[in-house]
């Protein structure tokens, strides 16, 4: 279940975003892909053993994605058994992942759609490296940027957003635009 | 800095955090979370100080480069997740807690080996001479018997490479304990003290043969593990798992998914009738108990994980070794215990648990008595006394704390002090102890007990500076 977007207020009158949020209306979250195989169900199940491991050491974060994985363009639709052997993903698989990664903590898990104003250089920096994977889906809009995450709300103190887990955080965006939860 | 006139200088600036930010993180400071806290109000999560301060050593070592240098220490990489420095090992070691072997003021000798001693002073012809505690090391293998008739389910074996002693063996297979090898050469040298095939378990890194009618064989690695399932060694095969984020040479490291996927193929092509295992070594008295409870809860974890993509069932799971004395007899059957609930949930089989203690049995069994050859006060009034037994006696001196006593009509246990014990040898590093407070009255001929020497130290002790002679 999705909730209508979220406009920042003041935004609402910037015809870009307006315009971006309708092309992005029936937009869903990213979903790694099942092959009708054993291979995906091995590998899922190699990840949350993974998972819960991580859980067990470090805590409910999933810090260990962002370690293992680089980020980096993914081109979709991508199934478990390829995500888990990628040496870069971007930032809806790695969501993804978080959010299998959170369900193990038994923890309620969203997943959240941003758009986000980045700058002008960070843009042309992403959209180079993105350029090397032709297939990989746009996300660059100008300097506006479609940005996906895991939320699990810690038990009492659901508006606390968990810090950054899905990018790398020194490329995180600065301005957040407009958000759109699913369950 | 002051220059030649003692003026003060400010020549360099450096606004950034330095290189042992992470010390300071131990010691309770996280600067980088206080400048934070600082610059957006946001309340950083306290800090549990593991250390009231810390030491940064850096160590340069000159390179010749066309020769490859030496690997870094696996145990520093992987001593905190990403941070590849020693200092939370360190900051165990300063800490002084159950977690780790930490430097501590000598406690006093228990009253059963202090007459373990005088007898053993009573037996020796000369010195130095390695002496088997009897009442402590009886104590000590009666603990790990006691264990497994508490823990119904769980087996204990001796761990033979530790200290493979005649003495220490016969305490062992009297009290009912497995022997585990990792060896051809100790799994003959384990029937040869009385052992059963069917009462030894092969663990390591070579493979042994087929047909072995051992308890159990304990694959190091997947091509192993094939072979062992073509000509089972033992009747119980399995598979020894690293745990995810564990840095080690052995074991299958699950960590990665491709090998993940090929053990499940590996398993799955196993033969229906073959028994299974899988085995776990992590030395908690490295890592600390709680750590160690972790990642072998994480691998029954994955052993359940491994049950249901094969459809197969393991009957044995191997928690290996490597607790201290302390974590043996304190911490470890309740976290045994949880494991146990743990395994019984999550496996299909309803496994046996196999523990492999060694160092924790044999440890306090032995000591080495030594007599003082030479004494020599430095002008800053400290002693030196020198022994006729070093480091190639007790070659893991410097690694733990060992009790020392001073062995006369009576037994006086040497407390820490400005004295220094040496070895006789030439090597820079044979020195025993460099913090003792030896007797006001040690004279040469005096007898020393260096104790808790009847683990590693016994069977990777060496001989060196003494001819050729046996």
């Amino acid at each position: 279940m999705k909730s209508t977007w979220q406009v920042t207020p003041g935004v609402e009158a910037d015809d870009r975003v307006r315009d971006l949020l309708r092309d992005l209306e029936e937009k869903p979250v990213s979903r790694l892909t099942r092959h009708a195989a054993p291979c995906c169900v091995i590998a899922e199940a190699w990840f949350r053993a993974t998972a819960r491991s991580a859980i067990r050491r470090f805590g409910d974060e999933p810090r260990w994605i962002t370690e293992r994985w680089n980020w980096g363009p993914t081109v979709w639709p991508i199934a478990w058994c390829e995500a888990i052997k990628a040496d870069a993903l971007d930032c809806g698989a790695l969501a993804d992942l978080a959010a299998v990664a959170f369900e193990e903590t038994g923890r309620e898990v969203m997943r959240v759609q941003l758009i986000q104003d980045a700058s002008t250089e960070e843009c042309e920096q992403w959209a180079t490296r993105w350029a090397t994977t032709p297939a990989a889906p746009k996300w660059i809009w100008g300097r506006l940027v479609y940005h996906e995450k895991a939320w699990a709300p810690a038990a009492g103190d659901p508006a606390v957003w968990y810090p950054e887990i899905v990018t790398q955080p020194r490329r995180q965006a600065t301005s957040l635009k407009a958000l759109r939860f699913h369950r | 800095m002051r220059d030649s006139r003692r003026e003060l200088w400010l020549f360099d600036w450096n606004p950034r955090f330095p290189a042992w930010i992470h010390g300071a993180t131990l010691a309770g400071k996280n600067l980088p979370a206080a400048l934070i806290e600082r610059a957006t109000g946001r309340l950083a999560r306290a800090v549990e100080p593991s250390a009231s301060g810390f030491v940064r050593i850096v160590t340069e070592i000159p390179q010749r480069l066309a020769v490859p240098a030496a690997p870094a220490s696996r145990s520093f990489r992987e001593a905190s997740g990403k941070h590849p420095s020693g200092m939370p090992r360190l900051s165990r070691k300063l800490r002084g807690d159950e977690s780790s072997r930490c430097i501590v003021s000598t406690p006093e000798l228990p009253d059963a080996m202090c007459q373990d001693l005088l007898d053993a002073v009573a037996r020796i012809h000369s010195t130095p001479a390695r002496v088997l505690l009897t009442r402590t090391a009886e104590t000590r293998f009666e603990r790990a018997a006691d264990l497994a008739r508490r823990l119904p389910g769980l087996d204990v074996a001796y761990s033979v490479k530790t200290n493979p002693d005649a003495a220490l063996m016969d305490l062992a297979r009297q009290r009912g304990l497995l022997a585990e090898t990792i060896s051809d050469a100790e799994v003959e040298w384990a029937i040869r003290c009385g052992w059963p095939s069917d009462r030894i378990v092969r663990n390591g890194p070579v493979p042994t043969g087929p047909d072995r009618s051992l308890r159990g064989a304990f694959a190091n690695d997947l091509e192993t593990l094939a072979s062992y399932l073509t000509g089972p060694p033992a009747a119980i095969v399995g598979v020894r798992l690293r745990p995810p984020f564990v840095s080690s040479r052995f074991g299958v490291p699950v960590e990665d998914p491709v090998v993940f996927a090929e053990t499940v193929q590996c398993l799955g092509v196993a033969p229906a009738h073959q028994a299974l295992g899988v085995s776990f070594h992590l030395a908690a008295s490295d890592v600390g108990i709680e750590r160690w409870e972790q990642d072998a809860t994480s691998i029954v974890d994955f052993a359940a994980t491994l049950e249901a993509l094969t459809g197969r069932s393991f009957e044995l799971v191997d928690f290996g070794g490597g607790w201290t004395a302390d974590q043996f007899d304190s911490d470890l059957e309740p976290v045994l215990e949880r494991l146990m609930t743990f395994a019984r949930d999550r496996l299909s089989g309803q496994p046996r648990l196999l523990i492999e203690p060694g160092k924790a049995l044999a440890e306090a069994s032995q000591a080495v008595l030594a007599r003082v050859v030479h004494l020599r006060r430095e002008h800053d009034g400290h002693r030196i006394a020198i022994l006729n037994a070093g480091i190639g006696d007790v070659p893991l001196i410097r690694d733990f704390p060992h009790r020392v006593a001073v062995v006369r009509d009576q037994v006086l246990t040497v407390g820490r002090g400005n004295d220094v014990l040496l070895g006789p040898s030439c090597m820079e590093q044979d020195c025993l102890a460099d913090d003792v407070a030896l007797p006001p009255d040690l004279a040469i001929g005096d007898l020393i007990a260096i104790c808790d020497a009847g683990a590693y130290d016994a069977s990777m002790a060496f001989r060196f500076g003494r001819g050729g002679a046996e």
